[in-house]
């Protein structure tokens, strides 16, 4: 009952607290260069620099899952990464 | 069941690699020193009047707060293979080939960040004011050796493997 009313207590606190610091602190809020950030930010460029700030990741993810899954014609998984110079050499010279 | 098996803990590794290196990258070049941000080359802080680059601070801050958000869920990834990795039996859990991994990793980071965002697309450089170049290539250069000394460590892991099997 008590550890009840202690966390009722501590929650009423942070959602007052969030929401005072909120509207004090937040710069994008009400100041005119906060406005104008907020603008610049969710303009019509917005998809555009979403896609920019995000085009690295698909290639990252994409690497590692090649590398856990194992490379194509490669998919055993006792085949070790860190051969896969080595080995590709023979089925290269033996392709026709 | 002989731990014999790599690529679990190299795939993770590298998650982690790529993932802790665009945090270096975020922490270092775009908070500490700030010679960078995200979209820095269209959003200039320098050369423009003050009350533009504070709004453009603003801008860049949060293009690089998404950064840090991609960057945080591959890491994320990275964690949960690690995991996933550490439950097989036939994983031979391996300090030199998830550190190995790691740097790997961080290469992978500086390489391609440093193809696609300064060499292609131009979104920012290492280093916007000046000649960015130089900066643009040794930033590459760090990618091509840290992938490079990472491989030498897993390859070296290798041997831990094998005198595992001889036990």
């Amino acid at each position: 009952m008590r550890l009840s009313r202690s966390i009722g207590m501590v929650a009423t606190f942070a959602v007052f607290w969030i929401g005072t610091s909120r509207s004090e602190g937040c710069t994008v809020c009400r100041s005119e260069s906060g406005r104008a950030v907020r603008q610049g930010i969710f303009d019509g460029r917005f998809m555009r620099n979403l896609a920019l700030t995000a085009s690295p990741f698909p290639l990252f993810l994409g690497l590692v899952v090649l590398i856990h899954s194992g490379f194509p014609g490669r998919r055993d998984q006792d085949s070790d990464p860190a051969d896969f110079p080595a080995t590709s050499l023979p089925d290269e010279e033996s392709a026709p | 069941m002989t731990p014999t098996n790599r690529r679990p803990l190299i795939a993770a590794g590298i998650a982690l690699g790529i993932g802790l290196g665009g945090f270096v990258d975020g922490i270092v070049f775009h908070q500490i020193l700030q010679v960078h941000s995200m979209l820095s080359a269209r959003y200039p802080k320098l050369g423009v009047d003050p009350s533009t680059a504070v709004v453009n601070y603003g801008i860049n801050m949060f293009w690089d707060g998404l950064f840090h958000a991609f960057d945080w869920s591959l890491t994320a990834i990275g964690v949960g293979l690690l995991w996933s990795a550490a439950r097989r039996p036939d994983v031979l859990l391996s300090t030199r080939t998830l550190v190995g991994a790691m740097v790997v990793g961080w290469g992978v980071f500086n390489l391609v960040e440093g193809l696609i965002d300064h060499q292609l697309l131009g979104i920012h450089h290492v280093v916007e004011a000046g000649d960015h170049l130089l900066w643009d290539l040794l930033f590459l250069a760090s990618g091509a050796a840290l992938g490079l000394a990472g491989w030498a460590v897993i390859r070296s892991g290798r041997n831990e493997a094998e005198s595992w099997q001889r036990r």
